[in-house]
């Protein structure tokens, strides 16, 4: 850390080696492709350089990190215009509330099924249910209505269970082939 | 409208999203740090050069400083100069007095004075022959006036011999204003300030000087007009051809006496001028501290894929931070001094500028049993250099590089790899680190009193050039260093610090005054010009010393 805020370089790149595989995974869940992933990682480590004096250890530094990841992908979309992309629609679409208990994946498979997603669906999907962030909180980051995130959530919930369907039905077949 | 609410989300396919990405893990491509890295080296780039323009700006301010004492001096000077000349009018014998109540034939005269004319033997509003005529008094330049009043002198004598009695004025020969005036006047121009009063004429005056042979006569009835237009018709002619008469005039000729305003009214009490220049020298030995601790826990970590110059050294761990816990503990302040010639301006009593040139010399010694081999002494550690090493190619710009046996110090500024020889312990030696800078001290002073004795305070900046860094070794197996102020030093060439010093001082005389007091500097920035690629944590110097100086005032 003191290493990092005094500008070393040995030590800035002990921390990049040491949460680089990390960050790179969250990265990659908010972008579509790794090139794209590569350039919020690129962009988000630096502002870890830049601010890491600012860091007073309220948190693990890793959450930190994640943090700035995540904030930076979200400039990083709206830079792109993909979050403008996405028609707005407030209405939450009525989705069956059914238990449904899927098989482990490979973080792979899950990543493509991400990435799959419109931009602003991978988004929400991302902020909520990975992150963990409200509807509320979600809602203001990008600058949205929370009924707007509601229903976009739900949209991406559903395109992602009808995949998960599908895989597992295409593997059911399979196994009883 | 059924609106889901966070509490009724489903939880089997986010926690199966969750599980699955959370603790996920996936490497990037090889080259994005590269990336990052070249990023965080324009951005130091864009770092220094934002030091850079800082420094800038502190020197303009201090030309900025300069320029406005400069204008102030020259101002106060004028202020000053006029000053002294309205005090000198007001303090004027009787004489001037009376006379600066012009009669009304004066004024009247004053009013149909002709407007041509030369102008520079006009004044404002006053009849001019006298003025110039006591100009004569002074310099080369009177003596042109002195032979133009003698010619227009001896024009009037000519057309009109005598004045009416009623507006004559007392007169003086031009012998008389030369001795006794002369040495009071402080210049032509005073001096034409001066006698405008004068050139009054005088109601009550009854005797004219003859100026051809020093004795009172009447001369004939005059206007004052006729003789001022006669008296300035004549005086550009008379410019040509005083020139070439005072070619053939003979040097040891007596100037003919001439017509001259009653000159004795000049007379001022002398006064004591105390210029705002001083000049000073100081001398301030002082204890320097470098400020570099190699053994700080970023010098030795190990990291195998990265191989920076002395984490790869092929040594055990221990002897390597011995070495660099050596150079932390034995490293002392050596015999360190400042001294500076400065010009210092008084601003007001108290205040002052001043500026100058410094010289020091920076030293510290290290009392080392440890050589660090094959040291890569050059070229400078480049950011590309950097780049190459920790890339692992074979270094395209270690073609200049002397491998030596080195100190400590050394070896973490050489920023390269050290693949052979490493850490050797040997017989004692003394490496000793010697700076010599050049520099411009800016300073304001402070001082309380014009006392016999007094306290000062000054704060500013220095701005030094590195002259020279060499590291002496008194070890045969290590061979000295020298780097000039270029490319090749591992040292910042140019380095800036602040300077405040306090003390007391004491006023031997009127000029001359002993000051003593405590000196500390503080460097902006590191001994090292990049301390991101050297080893240890490199500090901003500082020294502190005991300043003894003393000034000496010019007065007039």
């Amino acid at each position: 850390m003191q290493g990092c805020i005094a500008g070393k370089r040995l030590m800035q790149k002990q921390l990049y080696d040491h949460y680089a595989k990390k960050m790179m995974a969250v990265c990659l869940r908010y972008s579509r492709t790794s090139f794209e992933a590569e350039d919020i990682m690129q962009e988000a480590f630096m502002k870890v350089f830049e601010n890491i004096q600012n860091f007073k250890g309220q948190c693990p530094l890793e959450f930190w990190i994640r943090r700035i990841m995540v904030n930076t992908a979200l400039k990083h979309h709206r830079k792109m215009m993909h979050v403008s992309s996405s028609a707005e629609n407030d209405k939450v679409e009525n989705i069956p509330e059914e238990e449904i208990v899927f098989s482990n994946y490979a973080y792979e498979e899950l990543l493509t099924m991400i990435q799959s997603l419109a931009p602003r669906y991978q988004l929400i999907f991302n902020l909520y249910a990975i992150e963990g962030y409200a509807h509320k909180e979600i809602a203001a980051m990008l600058d949205i209505s929370e009924g707007t995130s509601k229903s976009q959530y739900s949209r991406a919930r559903a395109i992602l269970k009808n995949m998960l369907e599908r895989h597992e039905e295409t593997y059911n077949e399979r196994v009883i082939r | 409208m059924n609106e889901l609410s966070d509490k009724d989300q489903p939880k089997k396919l986010e926690d199966l999203f969750r599980n699955g990405m959370d603790e996920a893990e996936m490497a990037p491509s090889d080259n994005l740090w590269n990336r990052i890295e070249h990023d965080l080296d324009i951005q130091e780039k864009g770092y220094y050069k934002k030091q850079l323009f800082w420094f800038q700006r502190v020197a303009a301010a201090c030309a900025l400083l300069l320029l406005v004492s400069a204008g102030y001096f020259l101002y106060d000077y004028k202020f000053k100069h006029e000053g002294i000349i309205a005090t000198a009018n007001k303090k004027e014998t009787t004489p001037t007095e009376i006379a600066s109540i012009p009669p009304p034939e004066a004024d009247e005269a004053k009013n149909n004075k002709p407007k041509s004319g030369t102008p520079e033997f006009r004044s404002k509003d006053k009849p001019v022959i006298g003025s110039k005529i006591f100009i004569a008094s002074n310099s080369k330049k009177s003596a042109v006036a002195n032979k133009i009043a003698e010619k227009t002198n001896q024009q009037l004598a000519n057309t009109k011999p005598q004045l009416s009695t009623r507006q004559s004025t007392y007169l003086a020969t031009a012998e008389n204003v030369s001795n006794k005036e002369s040495e009071n006047i402080i210049s032509g121009a005073e001096a034409a300030t001066i006698a405008q009063p004068e050139l009054a004429l005088n109601e009550n005056s009854g005797n004219i000087l003859n100026t051809e042979t020093g004795n009172t006569q009447p001369l004939a009835d005059i206007s004052r007009d006729d003789l001022l237009n006669m008296a300035q018709t004549n005086l550009e002619t008379n410019l040509v051809a005083i020139d070439s008469a005072l070619l053939a005039l003979p040097t040891a000729s007596t100037p003919k006496p001439i017509l001259v305003a009653y000159a004795t009214a000049i007379e001022k009490p002398e006064k004591q001028k105390t210029s705002r220049w001083s000049f000073a020298g100081k001398y301030a030995p002082q204890y320097f501290n470098q400020n570099i601790k190699l053994n700080e826990p970023v010098a030795r970590t190990n990291n195998p894929s990265f191989s920076n110059n002395l984490v790869s050294l092929n040594n055990s761990p221990s002897s390597y931070a011995e070495a660099l816990n050596e150079f932390d503990n034995n490293t002392q302040a050596g015999y360190s001094f400042n001294t500076e010639g400065a010009a210092s301006y008084e601003l007001n009593k108290h205040w002052a500028l001043e500026t100058g040139l410094a010289y020091t010399q920076n030293i510290s010694n290290t009392n080392t049993s440890y050589i660090f081999n094959n040291s890569q002494v050059t070229p400078r550690y480049a950011s590309e250099s950097f780049s190459n090493d920790y890339n692992s190619d074979a270094g395209d710009n270690r073609s200049n590089l002397i491998g030596v046996p080195a100190t400590a110090l050394v070896a973490s500024l050489s920023g390269t790899t050290n693949n052979a020889g490493g850490v050797v312990q040997t017989q004692p030696f003394t490496a000793k680190y010697r700076y010599r800078l050049i520099g411009i001290p800016v300073k304001i002073n402070y001082q309380t009193n014009r006392s016999k004795s007094f306290y000062y305070a000054s704060v500013g900046f220095l701005t030094n050039l590195l002259m020279q860094a060499h590291i002496i070794s008194d070890s045969p197996r290590v061979p000295d260093l020298k780097y000039a102020p270029n490319a090749d030093s591992p040292f910042r060439n140019v380095q800036m610090a602040a300077i405040a010093s306090v003390g007391k001082g004491f006023r031997v005389s009127k000029n001359f005054s002993l000051k003593a007091g405590l000196e500390a500097s503080q460097y902006f920035t590191t001994l090292v010009d990049n301390p991101l690629y050297s080893t240890g944590l490199h500090g901003k110097p500082y020294a502190i010393g005991i300043a003894v100086s003393s000034s000496y005032n010019i007065s007039k």
